[in-house]
């Protein structure tokens, strides 16, 4: 019957536990101030309503904000006393507001439709004096004396900060991960006679004394004769994000040497110097309970022995905004030990570092615009301290739109003026958008900006090259701009590039700047994957100086800069399509040129150990020559 | 010192604390928003303003049903004003996963939802929250003739639109 069923459909519809909660909190304060007052008549801002995409929200990557609470009063950046302060920080937090992420529309918007996905950077200070290679592209001589082989290594945002892949090599050996089975490969590199060693699989669901544990593996590191997984955990409903370290030194028998999670999702790692930092976000929920820390204060896990993040390793930012902790564990890779961990309370998602400077930003919403607020960790061979907070207009796109030079923290941002929605819980961009350039100093203190930039567009792409800076926005052209970063306090635009189209990610290559985008009409409607090679040699005149449309439609590699492999020296512009594997090189007379089209299945990796190239998937491995890339075999894994 | 959030007025009944009104029909108000504005983010608006509006009248009811019909009947009025209003009509084109969620998934809510407001009303009333058709008159301030007729059509409408269901409405 009617009445039935449109009962048990409007019995589903109900509001979230958490717009509840925030909602009662608003009237019951209102209530106490009416109360106090003995008045009625006061006016309550009128709270505006927006419809908003809640399907879209969670997962895509986008930057995330907080709500503000009424804040507990902390003035300045302080180490926790003991857990009861902290116990006593989260249930005011809680019991006043909201927990919850809320996510910006726009950036949802701008990762569906173009704009690359949230990530975290490590950049190098290419300034520091004496900053070591990291192991995994050294030379290194190996037993008979003879010079290990030439490499391609992950595409990091810079040389000396290693980030976490699903395909990695060391020259000899290549490791490939198949996210979905939980399994890494291990192959012998040689050519045509290429084959698997080792197989090392992490069972994704045990059933232990405490409970089932769920674990996967996300991406991975390979230091020395150590291969470190990068995985995320469930276990009792609680999760955690860390390392599970193994001892390779024999390839065809890796040994498990230790795990080492914290608690939180997972943000990010990095690795510098042999020293791996492990970055997550930790939220306390409403069911602590103030007798057992382990409910709001984040745990360290040694394999299965647990301990908690000490209270003088959890720093206190000002006024808080909401319950939740960043924490950073540094670990050791070759002993497999913990070297320091810091917890701030109160930031949340979004990291940026580089060998000595770990940034933290969480992005939210002051006076209806949008700011990111910047929390520097000063890192020096797994040591962590906290050692600036800061605040800029604005959101950053990705890692990429941030960099550290010389001591002087540069960011690039998207603008906006934001509307709340009722329940406080999303914010939407209303106004046009302008951009921004932002030098900051080691405190995090302003020295120098450049506002309202290319208004009405966004940002899609970042590039910062020492004292000069590139970024792409777009509307419906695509400009890109070059900026004069060398004086702090007065950054200054040296030029301006309309081109149809636009670049989501930007490399340096040779004397010039790629870039790899998409193509777009008039209308902003886009075309095809696009390469473009800018003229970078006067950057007061950046010009196009090569483009190629494909007919390809997408590309990983747009979205991460993991999935491209650019050579100079080889001619190498290696990514996946939806279609194929394509390398293109280019010549500055010729332009781009199409070298091989390589079949693929997901997730294709594509490097190089010496002469031969290696198509790596999470099914196969694919030989072929460097020069030709005439197929010389292929070795299953399953 | 006696609880500040308690009045009482000469029949001895409380002035009840939002708290517990709003745990009790927080949802009740919600779903009456919702199939009136179709709009998750208005509906929750709406809900918000009529518990404002509770604080600030500070009504005392005989029993829990003339406490609920209360309620509704300012539901009823808020989102009046909410239909109208030009900022729904700007954002109302803006993606609602409540409501696309229920063309979807639900029995019959999706075809409710496409019943003009004024039926929408009269069917939530009568189907969800039980009323007669006296009663529902009298929440929405209309002769009782009219709303006969309202569900009358509505119910044609949905026949209509649930063809080879044979529903007896």
């Amino acid at each position: 019957m009617f009445k039935e069923k449109y009962t048990q459909d409007n019995e589903n519809i109900r509001l979230p536990d958490e717009t509840k909660a925030y909602m009662l909190y608003k009237l019951n304060q209102r209530a106490n101030a009416s109360v106090q007052k003995a008045s009625a008549g006061r006016g309550m801002h009128r709270l505006v309503a927006a419809a908003l995409s809640l399907a879209i929200a969670v997962g895509c990557g986008a930057l995330v904000a907080t709500h503000t609470p009424a804040a507990p009063q902390i003035q300045q950046v302080q180490n926790a006393t003991d857990y009861q302060e902290l116990y006593a920080l989260n249930k005011k937090i809680l019991t006043a507001s909201l927990q919850h992420d809320y996510v910006l529309l726009d950036d949802v918007i701008n990762v569906l439709t173009g704009g690359a996905a949230r990530d975290d950077a490590f950049v190098s200070d290419q300034e520091a004096p004496g900053a070591t290679i990291d192991e995994n592209i050294t030379y290194t001589e190996t037993e008979d004396g003879a010079i290990d082989p030439e490499y391609s290594v992950t595409n990091t945002q810079h040389i000396d900060v290693d980030e976490a892949d699903v395909v990695k090599t060391d020259g000899k050996y290549i490791y490939t991960l198949a996210q979905n089975a939980g399994r890494v490969s291990i192959l012998k590199a040689d050519g045509a006679d290429t084959k698997v060693v080792s197989t090392i699989a992490l069972p994704q669901k045990e059933q232990t004394e405490g409970g089932v544990r769920q674990t996967n593996i996300e991406s991975m590191y390979v230091v020395g004769d150590r291969l470190v997984l990068i995985v995320t955990q469930m276990y009792r409903n609680k999760g955690y994000y860390g390392a599970v370290i193994y001892d390779i030194t024999h390839r065809d028998n890796p040994q498990k040497v230790k795990s080492l999670l914290q608690s939180g999702a997972a943000e990010t790692t990095r690795v510098v110097d042999g020293v791996l930092y492990i970055i997550s976000r930790y939220y306390v929920n409403q069911k602590m309970q103030q007798d057992a820390p382990e409910t709001y204060v984040p745990t360290l896990l040694d394999d299965t022995t647990p301990g908690l993040c000490p209270a003088e390793d959890i720093a206190l930012l000002p006024q808080p905004k909401a319950a939740q902790y960043t924490v950073v564990g540094a670990v050791d890779i070759a002993t497999a030990s913990r070297i320091d961990q810091q917890s701030v309370f109160g930031a949340t998602s979004g990291v940026y570092a580089n060998t000595k400077n770990i940034y933290a930003t969480s992005a939210s919403v002051e006076n209806d615009r949008r700011v990111t607020n910047v929390v520097r960790f000063a890192i020096n061979r797994g040591q962590i301290t906290l050692a600036a907070t800061g605040q800029v207009p604005g959101t950053p796109l990705n890692q990429f739109s941030m960099d550290e030079h010389a001591g002087v923290f540069r960011m690039v941002t998207t603008s906006q003026t934001v509307k709340s929605s009722a329940d406080g819980n999303y914010v939407f961009g209303v106004g046009e958008t302008a951009n921004g350039v932002y030098l900051l100093d080691q405190d995090l203190q302003m020295l120098g900006k450049i506002e309202d930039l290319a208004p009405g567009e966004r940002v899609y792409s970042v590039r910062f090259m020492g004292d000069i800076g590139y970024f792409v926005t777009f509307r419906e052209t695509d400009p890109l701009f070059s900026v004069d970063l060398s004086d702090p306090t007065a950054p200054k635009i040296l030029g301006e590039l309309k081109i149809p189209g636009f670049s989501n990610y930007l490399h340096p290559y040779d004397e010039g700047l790629l870039g790899l985008g998409m193509d777009a009409d008039e209308n902003g409607v886009t075309g095809g994957v696009k390469l473009s090679m800018f003229a970078t040699s006067d950057p007061t005149d950046v010009t196009e100086a090569h483009t190629l449309v494909l007919d390809a439609r997408y590309s990983d590699a747009l979205y991460d800069h993991k999935a491209v492999l650019v050579d100079v020296e080889k001619n190498i512009i290696g990514f996946a399509t939806e279609e194929d594997y394509v390398v293109y090189g280019y010549d500055p007379t010729e332009g781009f040129t199409l070298r091989a089209t390589l079949t693929q299945c997901y997730g294709a990796r594509g490097l190089y150990i010496d002469d031969v190239f290696y198509l790596c998937t999470r099914e196969w491995v694919q030989m072929y020559t460097l020069n030709t890339f005439a197929p010389l075999g292929r070795v299953d894994l399953n | 010192m006696p609880n500040p959030s308690l009045r009482t007025n000469d029949a001895g009944q409380d002035f009840l604390p939002v708290g517990r009104i709003f745990e009790q029909y927080a949802d009740t108000v919600f779903r009456l928003a919702f199939a009136r504005t179709k709009h998750q983010q208005n509906a929750e608006d709406i809900v918000q303003e009529v518990f404002l509006k509770y604080i600030k009248a500070q009504p005392r009811f005989q029993s829990a049903e003339h406490c609920k019909a209360w309620l509704l009947r300012v539901t009823l009025n808020c989102s009046k004003n909410l239909l109208g209003s030009a900022w729904v009509r700007h954002f109302a084109a803006l993606p609602d996963t409540l409501t696309q969620q229920l063309r979807q998934e639900s029995q019959v809510y999706g075809q409710v939802l496409a019943l003009p407001a004024k039926y929408r009303t009269v069917i939530h009333l009568f189907y969800y929250e039980g009323y007669s058709v006296e009663e529902i008159g009298q929440l929405t301030g209309t002769k009782s003739s009219t709303v006969k007729s309202q569900l009358h059509r509505a119910r044609k409408m949905l026949r209509i639109s649930m063809e080879g269901e044979n529903e007896y409405v």
